[in-house]
């Protein structure tokens, strides 16, 4: 098939939060530029929030809270190892973001005083910030495109293209034709978010899991081998959330009066989402499974509750809940682990970023559940979007024109044809991904130690192998082999950086059974993994205070 | 008829693929009912008839008007290839569908929806059916359109001057410029234009590959007399898609397989339900054309043979395919491992 071939000044891979805001905020800047978005799979709907969220929740509200106090907050949150400088942008900007939302029409409910309803969800300040916009993604992408972006749907990147050390566009390819795409661009913003497919979910449906499972680590893997660092890739979390959907709820309802119990009714949390690891230990311990209860609350509250869960964030909540003959005000609803994953969103895997948005790699920016900004959820993906739009205006003006390596291209054209063209070959491309997330399940999440470490690396051998056994049958499928491509290469790099740091730290989501105490003298840092020559590579890289470099 | 993961109302489901377009895990694809597979304008015959037979007929008109701002041409025409294949013909007769569309071709004229921006300039040289048609897709990519005709305004065979004059003003509408010259200089055109179709006797002598390029920014829509106007207006649309990959910055190959790309599929054969219909004969037209009650009769014979699949067991219940179905055809149920 031929090659498609096209040109841009600003590439954005992934059209989601992070991707559409950066798009409309670059062109808002310089109406003149030509911005590109490459969406895996619709620009409407794609992406994380999908539709709608029911809070904005890292809001710093001027005379409430601040952003020395939010960074307090996460540092607390995330056992130190956050730079200083990204999260104190992030809430720093953050007030004018909701400001800025409010212009587009975004609903931010207030009290009868006239006040932003705000709820407890970190560790310190009232951060969360109740919103209620159903259809928040759609109102975004309307902005972007009436400004001129140009959205390339159902394409899915799978290289970053480079020259001389700085990004000069991206390959991709159509995940229904498998025609490839090559699109050479002064700068590109990589917001193509976390990996949700990481383990298998309890329901073993592999697309059951709690992120959006569009997922797949591509851009951490581009990133990866473009020359920039990732990080927190041993910060494997799942969270708890409702049996088998994994559909979130836990801050809607416990922030609004909800109660968790353990299996012995003793209260773990009750109006605070004050700390998720009690939900995970009593779980462990053996008092799960937990509960929620809102029984107890007044028919008012509940229908709130209803409401936000019904309409506003997972509608189909409503249909899950009917057919497991679950009304809130009788029964208690069921929480189990959620399937692990990584995303700089909720968790601290991510591309090292600085508070530019920069990445180790001249011309590239990352931004969303993709980059290191500690547990930035929205807020973090809209302001980092909007700061990588900055940056990357400025820096098309300065840049000179780039070019595209051919030889690179070729080689991933090859690839690529052979696996769409080869014929007999069995391994089915959803049974590999099946397997290759049983295995991480088995031997990258806690209790971690050197002898799984070990094994695992005898599967990830295995798996490469296989890789070139799969059968491909059209663009679909071959799009799902690269994705499972990409969340072994994560794996690789969870294992690599789990190995390495030699401590137990944030609970589950690193516990070394051999290392089993936190050691602040020699692991509060963050572990960065590069790659070398196809090899993984691990160094410690020190924690950044305000006003100090983030070393990339 | 029930997938595991989406429940489709085929009574109700108008074939019209939003559900798929907006699908985020790349699930769905439609499945194109016989007339619309086989119709050389990608006319989705099956909403436009579900809709005239529900008595929306502002609704129906807005769905042919969408797939084409040539629905008079096309009542005045016909679509022979469409009728042909239509699933009543052996249940029956197949519907009329030029009946049906010479209902709606009041209708049918109105105002083009939002346009993409764009700063780009093409012109279209001709003065026949291939030359509006490339014309109006050129302009549904937002950029601005300059019709050339030598020595006269377009005129289209077969098709009455109302009908013409209606559609031009039309196009005109969605501020395609018509002008007329003595003669052009294709090389002059090339300079001032980023795109240059030439269509009917502009185009003769040209020799253009598959996707209607004959070099750099200059593009030929080929026909020859053994063709019909439908089919000369099939091969604008497919010039006029090259030509707009060459505006939008794609390669003029791009997306050329429309139907892979677009999650379109082939049709599979009836559904059970469908093939145990009653037998409905068609609906005899009392004077020159059909009354209301006539066209809401013959309208409601369609099958309905088009419908959405789940095709790649990708669902992650997140309803925005239910959300843009504009009659709650579909229905998501959770995965079983989910429920």
């Amino acid at each position: 098939m031929k090659l498609q071939a096209m040109e841009t000044d600003f590439l954005i891979i992934g059209g989601g939060s992070a991707g559409c805001i950066a798009a409309m905020h670059a062109l808002q800047l310089n109406p003149d530029l030509n911005v590109t978005i490459f969406e895996k799979s619709d620009i409407v709907y794609g992406g994380s929030i999908a539709r709608g969220m029911d809070a904005l929740n890292i809001v710093a509200i001027p005379g409430q809270t601040s952003a020395e106090l939010y960074l307090e907050s996460v540092r607390a949150m995330t056992a130190g190892v956050v730079d200083a400088g990204p999260s104190y942008v992030m809430a720093e900007r953050s007030y004018a973001l909701l400001k800025e939302m409010e212009s587009w029409g975004v609903t931010f409910p207030k009290d009868e005083n006239g006040q932003y309803k705000t709820l407890k969800y970190h560790v310190k300040g009232k951060f969360q910030t109740a919103m209620d916009e159903p259809e928040l993604k759609a109102m975004l992408v309307k902005r972007a495109l009436d400004l001129g972006t140009r959205p390339v749907n159902r394409v899915m990147a799978l290289r970053l293209l480079m020259d001389n050390g700085r990004v000069a566009g991206a390959v991709g390819m159509n995940v229904r034709t498998g025609q490839m795409v090559v699109c050479k661009a002064k700068t590109v913003l990589v917001a193509s978010g976390g990996v949700s497919r990481f383990t298998l979910p309890n329901s073993e449906y592999l697309y059951g899991v709690y992120d959006y499972p569009g997922n797949t680590g591509d851009g951490f893997v581009m990133a990866l081998r473009a020359g920039a660092g990732v990080t927190g890739m041993e910060y494997t979390q799942r969270t708890m959330l409702i049996k088998d959907t994994n559909m979130p709820l836990l801050a809607i309802c416990v922030s609004r009066g909800g109660r968790v119990l353990d299996c012995e009714g003793n209260i773990l949390m009750e109006g605070e989402v004050t700390n998720t690891n009690v939900m995970n230990e009593a779980f462990t311990k053996g008092r799960g499974p937990v509960h929620i209860q809102l029984s107890h609350l007044p028919e008012e509250r509940i229908r709130e509750i209803e409401h936000m869960l019904f309409t506003t964030e997972r509608p189909v909540n409503e249909r899950f809940f009917a057919g497991r003959h679950i009304d809130f005000r009788k029964q208690d609803i069921e929480l189990w682990p959620t399937e692990y994953y990584l995303c700089g969103g909720h968790g601290l895997a991510g591309i090292r970023v600085n508070e530019r948005a920069e990445t180790a790699v001249p011309g590239l920016y990352a931004a969303g559940d993709v980059a290191s900004v500690a547990k930035q959820h929205l807020t973090g993906a809209f302001v980092f979007g909007e700061v990588a739009a900055e940056q990357a205006v400025k820096y098309v003006a300065e840049a000179p024109d780039t070019s595209i390596n051919e030889n690179d291209v070729a080689a991933v054209k090859a690839e690529l044809d052979e696996r769409f063209t080869a014929r007999n070959r069995d391994i089915d491309v959803h049974d590999l991904e099946r397997k290759v997330r049983r295995m991480v399940a088995d031997y990258l999440v806690s209790p971690k130690n050197a002898h799984k470490f070990e094994l695992w690396k005898y599967w990830s051998k295995t798996f490469r192998e296989d890789i070139k056994h799969v059968a491909v049958h059209n663009g679909h499928e071959l799009s799902k082999l690269y994705e499972v491509e990409n969340i072994l290469l994560c794996a690789d790099c969870s294992a690599v950086a789990g190995d390495f740091r030699k401590e137990s730290r944030w609970g589950e989501s690193h516990y070394r059974s051999d290392y089993p105490q936190r050691d602040d003298a020699n692991w509060k840092c963050h572990v960065v993994i590069k790659m070398k020559d196809g090899k993984l590579n691990a160094e410690k890289v020190r924690v950044s205070e305000l006003n100090e470099e983030v070393s990339l | 008829m029930n997938d595991s993961n989406i429940a489709i109302d085929v009574s109700k489901c108008l074939a019209c693929g939003n559900c798929v377009d907006r699908c985020i895990m790349d699930n769905l694809r439609l499945v194109l009912p016989p007339c619309r597979q086989a119709s050389l304008l990608d006319i989705n015959y099956q909403g436009i008839f579900r809709l005239t037979a529900q008595g929306k007929m502002t609704e129906a008109a807005r769905e042919l008007r969408r797939c084409t701002p040539f629905g008079g041409f096309l009542a005045a025409w016909g679509d022979a290839s469409a009728s042909r294949v239509c699933s009543r013909g052996h249940n029956g007769g197949s519907l009329n569908f030029t009946g049906i569309l010479a209902y709606l071709e009041d209708a049918v004229y109105g105002p083009a929806g939002r346009l993409p921006r764009s700063h780009k300039k093409a012109v279209v040289a001709g003065s026949d059916e291939a030359t509006l048609q490339a014309a109006y897709s050129l302009r549904m990519g937002g950029h601005s359109v300059t019709v050339l005709s030598v020595s006269s305004c377009p005129s289209v065979e077969g098709v009455p001057a109302s009908v013409l004059e209606k559609t031009m003003t039309m196009l005109k509408g969605m501020d395609i410029a018509f002008e007329t010259t003595d003669a052009f200089n294709v090389e002059e055109l090339c300079k001032n234009f980023d795109a240059v179709i030439l269509t009917g006797t502009a185009a003769e002598g040209m020799s253009a590959d598959e996707y209607g390029l004959v070099r750099d920014n200059l593009f030929a829509v080929i026909s020859d007399d053994t063709q019909s106007p439908l089919q000369a207006m099939a091969g604008a649309v497919r010039t006029a898609h090259a030509a707009r990959n060459l505006l939008e910055g794609f390669s003029v190959d791009y997306e050329a397989d429309q139907r892979v790309a677009r999650g379109l599929e082939r049709f599979h054969g009836l559904f059970e339900e469908q093939e145990d219909s009653p037998e409905a004969a068609p609906v005899v037209c009392s004077g020159d054309g059909f009354t209301e009650e006539e066209v809401k009769a013959e309208a409601s014979r369609c099958l309905g043979c088009g419908r959405p699949i789940e095709r790649n067991m990708t669902c992650w219940y997140c309803l925005p395919c239910e959300i843009v179905c504009p009659t709650q055809a579909l229905h998501v149920r959770i995965p079983y491992l989910i429920r």
